[in-house]
């Protein structure tokens, strides 16, 4: 186990000052527990770069895949669809009070 | 970049400002994705699909926030929604990742990678997030920072608590190992 009061010190060891780093260095110099530390940390920031090592992605996004005149706006995603339901409705109650009144007649009722 | 991407964008030259976009974000989409669904698999439908909304998107961009900060607030809600669509968040696979072949002999073998893998899938999420994007963006807190919206200051702390955790447990692991021989 590292010192309580190097274990932060020791975390951020890259980004130290020069002469924190020397206070630092002098310490893991003369204590085994934070040197341990220390190492198991150095190994870590190179696995953790070995294990995120695919900094691309396999498949490429190809832009031609979207090409059309334009974007669909986004408001089609929203409220022209809502729209274009609603007047839907509209056309349906329209011809179902039409219907309604007209069917019966018709129908000789 | 961005204010070529702009440039296009006021003059309505949807198709110019959509390849500039792929070409400058595609890869950093491709990291934000893979952080928050720690699975490569994932990450690349995400990110098509991600792709796919900005351009839908292109037109209602008004320029009110940061030409990035729309990319990643998008990327980070898309990237969101599919881990709930998705169940466990299984992490990447060493071999597919193709981590064996390149990186393992420099850092450690492929079984202390393996059960670091595991460690990290331990961690809480946001830590999970920063530890991966930190890596895959070059070690950069700014970075880290821009792509997932918060503070410098609170990627350090995430930062700074996951890799104590790892070096703890990892040490632990170690010695496990070392007993069981």
């Amino acid at each position: 186990m590292p010192c309580e009061a190097f274990e932060e010190l020791l975390n951020g060891y890259s980004d130290l000052p020069t002469a924190e780093r020397a206070n630092v260095d002098a310490h893991l110099a003369t204590c085994p527990g934070c040197r341990e530390f220390f190492e198991t940390l150095t190994a870590l920031d190179q696995s953790l770069a070995a294990l995120y090592s695919f900094a691309e992605p396999r498949r490429i996004f190809e832009p031609a895949l979207v090409r059309r005149p334009s974007p669909i706006p986004e408001i089609l995603d929203f409220a022209g669809w809502a729209a274009v339901a609603a007047i839907i409705i509209m056309l349906g109650m329209v011809a179902a009070t039409r219907f309604g009144y007209m069917l019966p007649l018709s129908a000789g009722w | 970049m961005d204010d070529e991407i702009r440039a296009h964008l006021e003059h309505q030259r949807w198709h110019q400002a959509f390849d500039l976009v792929v070409k400058h974000y595609q890869t950093k989409v491709f990291h934000l994705a893979f952080s928050i669904l720690g699975n490569r698999e994932q990450a690349e439908d995400a990110s098509q699909e991600i792709l796919l909304r900005i351009w839908r998107a292109l037109p209602s961009y008004r320029g009110a926030s940061a030409l990035s900060t729309w990319i990643f607030s998008i990327a980070r809600n898309a990237s969101l929604t599919a881990l709930k669509r998705g169940t466990s968040r299984p992490t990447v696979s060493l071999e597919e990742s193709g981590v064996q072949t390149r990186a393992v002999a420099r850092a450690a073998p492929a079984r202390s990678l393996a059960t670091l893998e595991a460690l990290v899938a331990e961690l809480p999420e946001k830590q999970r997030q920063v530890i991966a994007l930190f890596y895959m963006e070059e070690k950069s807190y700014e970075e880290v920072a821009r792509l997932l919206d918060m503070p410098l200051g609170t990627v350090k702390t995430h930062l700074f608590r996951a890799r104590k955790e790892l070096a703890l447990r990892w040490q632990k692991e170690s010695a496990n190992a070392v007993r069981s021989l």
